[in-house]
């Protein structure tokens, strides 16, 4: 099992991006997987049984060495999809795993550090601020209901082989990575992550946000207020600058 | 049997005078301290004064004593049999006193007898004879007639009086164990709490332990559930307190592979981490009692690492047996086991300490010399071993020797004020305990 090695590695560990997706043609999927294709060892891939031809998209990457494409939805019980990811993930026995969205992007300086904040034997897990573009790919919206960037969001996880996993079994908004990992050591890192999922125009804003009414009218996964102020019609918007040298672990 | 009562508090605020009367064979039951002649009359117990206390025979007598605070004047009766009744600290009483001289007391004790669930548990882990003096069963659990009065028995009742007559006619070894039946009652308890408390992490905890108590492999579901709910109620800070004891509950099943990696994911002070490293040796060297006992050690579970050090003979064993012994207030074992380490014992005469570090071996060792021979102190989770020696020459009345033995302590770099103070407050609990109007 652990003969010879030390379950928490200073050097040599590899580094495992798990992401699921679903119909990401035209989307930003391919740009995604261009930047991780620069700082990760391997990509495994859950395909919510798109019918867009993301699979293939997915498969023209070198390092997307895992790829399984499901025959239906399993949107509407995403427990049962993160599960799938999860299993598909750690089958390639990494010493980490990154939990990426199709529209996420690690800043600069996050890439350049990634190996310096797996390469350590401190911490099990490293929290990102995550920053949700709005309209475009130049600002982020930051008010009351748009302020994930003011917290940490946990990604970047330590792959413990006998460690007890637990995730919630919820059919939506289920934590991306298990929650057992709250009780061990994590570094909460200033580096950055931009979320494009809402940098789009208005006339899609408001698709996303009548999907998200038809999906929980009743506001039980989410806030009906955060929904309603999607169609907001002036969002305060901050733009968006780039910086360099920060949250780096000791 | 003869029962002496060595109280907390006086008769009428005595909290176990139904136990009293449940006392098996019971001939002589005294109590020292005061008693109204109505007191004596109604319960049957005869009052002695201090003065008489001290020409008491105390071999033909057990001793229930419920203060720490009586440890010395119990030591200097050398009673028969002594049954710790352990309380919370009281309202008015130093803390870290009240429970490092119960500590001490409850040490010294044949059995242990408790009505607070947590000192239940946590002696629970300390040693084997425990009993829990509360319970929840429904149901009378047998019935003993005093003269024309007939008592109705709880569940602990009738452990109570089964524990006590077995500290004089031990049960043959295929009988069903007292403790057992209290752990099981337990047990059921709380695993039924846990179908009307479906999200209440700390009763999944409850069950755990007591299954864990049981042996039953039952435990590891319900420390996962309680685990899973402390994660949902944003419990966090629950690394060592619930999660380690996943791999206490793999030790008890035998998976010492599965024990040892979850330890592992547990350990990150440097402490930790050699413990780790030192687990996985004996793991790969097949030297499973030692790594099994270790696991409990770190785990809290001093009783079950005790109990299976105490039968190994290898070298390693010792330094831990004594670490466990230390921990665990057994502190009268701990010298004997140092005083039994001579030259012959250990190399160069030299004791190794499981830190690395080594305490050194008169050649000739009364009791004070194996300690005073070395020039370095050891020190064991903060306690001087001067300290250990000097509390326990306290307890026993040597007074100059215990001062002595502080000096030496602060010599070394301890804190005599420190020491002189505890000593200080020790005689005046005493003295408060004693003079009270009783």
């Amino acid at each position: 099992m652990n003969k010879g090695r030390p379950l928490r590695k200073t050097s040599g560990n590899r580094l495992t991006a798990m992401m699921q997706v679903r119909n990401e043609s035209g989307r930003y999927l391919e740009q995604v997987l261009e930047e991780l294709s620069g700082f990760v060892d391997d990509i495994v891939i859950v395909d919510d049984a798109s019918t867009d031809g993301t699979a293939r998209l997915c498969e023209s990457f070198a390092k997307v060495t895992k790829l399984v494409t499901l025959e239906g939805s399993r949107f509407n019980r995403e427990w049962g999809l993160r599960r799938t990811l999860w299993e598909l993930a750690v089958s390639t026995a990494p010493d980490w795993l990154l939990s990426v969205d199709a529209d996420e992007f690690y800043e600069e300086e996050a890439k350049r550090e990634m190996r310096r904040l797996i390469d350590q034997d401190v911490y099990d897990w490293v929290a990102f601020r995550l920053y949700d573009f709005w309209g475009g790919t130049t600002h982020y919206r930051e008010d009351e209901h748009w302020n994930i960037h003011t917290k940490h969001t946990r990604t970047l996880v330590r792959y413990l082989p006998q460690f007890y996993y637990f995730t919630p079994q919820m059919d939506h908004h289920v934590p991306r990575l298990p929650l057992s990992y709250a009780i061990l050591p994590g570094f909460l890192t200033e580096l950055r992550v931009k979320h494009y999922g809402w940098a789009q125009p208005p006339e899609a804003l408001r698709e996303k946000y009548d999907r998200y009414m038809e999906l929980d009218p009743e506001g039980k996964w989410g806030s009906l207020e955060q929904y309603a102020s999607i169609l907001d019609e002036n969002p305060r918007l901050v733009e968006w600058q780039e910086r360099r040298g920060l949250g780096r672990p000791e | 049997m003869n029962y002496l009562i060595l109280s907390h508090v006086p008769w009428e605020d005595y909290p176990y005078k139904r136990l009293l009367d449940l006392l098996p064979e019971r001939a002589e039951v005294c109590f020292a301290g005061g008693m109204t002649s109505d007191q004596q009359a109604g319960s049957g117990v005869r009052p002695v004064s201090l003065a008489e206390l001290k020409t008491l025979d105390g071999k033909g007598y057990t001793i229930l004593v419920s203060s720490p605070y009586w440890l010395q004047d119990v030591l200097a009766l050398k009673p028969g049999y002594i049954v710790a009744l352990l309380e919370p600290c009281p309202e008015g009483e130093d803390n870290t006193m009240w429970d490092k001289y119960s500590a001490l007391l409850a040490a010294r004790a044949d059995l242990v007898g408790t009505a607070s669930e947590r000192l239940y548990l946590e002696q629970n882990l300390y040693r084997p004879k425990v009993v829990y003096l509360g319970g929840d069963h429904p149901l009378s659990c047998g019935l003993i007639r005093r003269g024309d009065r007939l008592f109705f028995l709880t569940d602990y009742e009738a452990i109570w009086t089964r524990a006590l007559t077995e500290l004089w006619q031990p049960a043959s070894p295929g009988a069903g164990g007292w403790l057992f039946t209290q752990h099981r009652l337990r047990a059921d308890f709380y695993v039924s709490m846990c179908g009307k408390l479906p999200a209440q992490p700390t009763v999944h905890y409850l069950a755990a332990t007591y299954l864990y108590l049981l042996g039953d492999e039952a435990a590891g579901r319900y420390l996962a559930r309680s685990f899973e709910l402390m994660l949902l109620h944003d419990y966090t800070d629950c690394l060592h307190s619930h999660y380690r004891f996943f791999s206490a509950i793999e030790a008890k099943k035998g998976n010492l592979e599965l024990a040892v990696a979850q330890y592992e994911i547990t350990a990150f002070t440097e402490e930790e981490r050699k413990t780790a490293v030192r687990m996985r040796q004996w793991l790969d060297n097949g030297q499973f009692e030692l790594l099994q006992a270790e696991i409990y050690r770190v785990n809290e579970d001093i009783a079950e690492a005790v109990r299976i050090l105490e039968d190994l003979s290898c070298p390693e064993a010792q330094p831990l047996l004594l670490q466990n012994y230390i921990t665990s207030f057994q502190w009268d074992k701990a010298l004997q086991l140092l005083r039994e380490s001579g030259p012959s014992g250990s190399e160069a005469g030299n004791i190794p300490l499981p830190d690395g570090a080594v305490l050194p071996i008169s050649a000739t060792p009364p009791a004070s010399a194996v300690l005073l021979a070395g020039t370095e102190i050891p020190v064991y989770g903060g306690i001087q071993l001067p300290v250990i020696e000097g509390t326990l020459h306290l307890l026993h009345g040597r007074r100059h020797a215990a001062i002595r033995s502080f000096l030496r302590a602060a010599g070394a770099g301890g804190e005599a004020r420190t020491l002189f103070a505890e000593m200080a407050d020790l005689e005046e609990a005493v003295g408060r305990l004693k003079g009270e109007d009783r």
